[in-house]
């Protein structure tokens, strides 16, 4: 098997830089209502996210009511938080 | 979140999203889906604007064209910028459809200012596409992929309304079921779980797990 980032190695400095540009996040919140299947495959249609990590924030935010399901900037958590809202799932949205 | 209650439903066949709907419970979700659109249009952002004609759409892609129109604008476009936007409701069903995105009361009003008004509109048209759909189908649902995520969104927006409603928790099903038949919370209690497996069986067709 091969993988595009075997070989990659990232200093320190330059993952701070990475966390400097991604000072925003959108947290999704626990609700009675929404289905957990639905949250699920909501993740996946609006993240791009494996059905492995969509399940696993999913269930994150089930057992401990809220879940980091996006960080980036100020205007991409905005966006982020709004196609959140317009299907339905509680989200804000949040300097790190 | 509530656990999944599964009866009938949505499933993938050749022709498309199928499920075959009683015609009481079709008129029962038709109808809520109108009261719905009302409460909603009852604290209009834009005067005149009721919906957006679903044959106007371009090919986006089937799931994301709603949220498309959102980041792009194309909403508040269509209904022109600059409409009143009323203050955060204090009816519960309605301040859960559009939730307060910051902590902070100032940046939350500004956030609000931006897009509550495409929200609104996506929010009304899409629950007007599933009454009409359903209007014109019942009881043999066929709904293509594009169609399909519309009502996915329309359903959970349905479900929200009657769940805050009558007030559910994730464990206080066993309450409504022990009410009398006849009383109103036990009806939209069985209209909240018809709509509940109609939505993860939709769910489930659409993500094919």
């Amino acid at each position: 098997m091969t993988s595009p980032t075997t070989e990659r190695t990232t200093r320190p400095e330059q993952d701070e830089e990475l966390d400097a540009d991604r000072p925003w996040v959108t947290i999704v919140w626990n609700d009675p209502v929404n289905l957990m299947t639905y949250v699920t495959y909501t993740l996946q249609r609006l993240f791009g996210y494996s059905l492995e990590k969509a399940t696993q924030l999913m269930l994150q935010v089930h057992h401990e009511g809220k879940a980091v399901v996006s960080s980036g900037s100020r205007e991409e958590m905005e966006r982020d938080c709004t196609r959140l809202h317009a299907a339905g799932l509680w989200a804000t949205l949040a300097k790190d | 979140m509530a656990a999944r209650r599964r009866r009938e439903g949505f499933a993938r066949t050749v022709k498309g999203l199928e499920c075959w709907l009683d015609p009481d419970l079709a008129t029962a979700i038709r109808r809520s889906a109108r009261e719905v659109q009302e409460l909603i249009a009852s604290e209009p952002a834009i005067e005149g604007l009721t919906g957006l004609d679903p044959e106007a759409s371009s090919e986006a892609g089937a799931f994301t064209e709603l949220e498309d129109m959102l980041a792009s604008g194309t909403l508040a476009g269509l209904a022109g910028l600059g409409g009143e936007v009323p203050p955060l409701s204090e009816d519960p069903a309605l301040a859960r459809l559009f939730p307060v995105a910051y902590e902070d009361a100032e940046q939350a009003e500004e956030y609000r200012r931006f897009t509550y008004t495409e929200l609104h509109a996506a929010k009304i048209a899409g629950l007007g596409q599933l009454s009409e759909q359903l209007a014109e189908m019942a009881p043999d649902i066929v709904l293509d992929d594009e169609s399909a995520a519309v009502w996915l969104l329309a359903l959970n927006d349905l479900r929200l309304v009657v769940g805050s409603r009558i007030g559910i928790t994730e464990d206080n099903g066993d309450v409504f079921e022990s009410l009398p038949a006849e009383d109103l919370r036990a009806l939209l209690y069985g209209l909240y779980v018809v709509l509940t497996s109609l939505q993860d069986s939709l769910v489930e067709a659409l993500a094919g797990w």
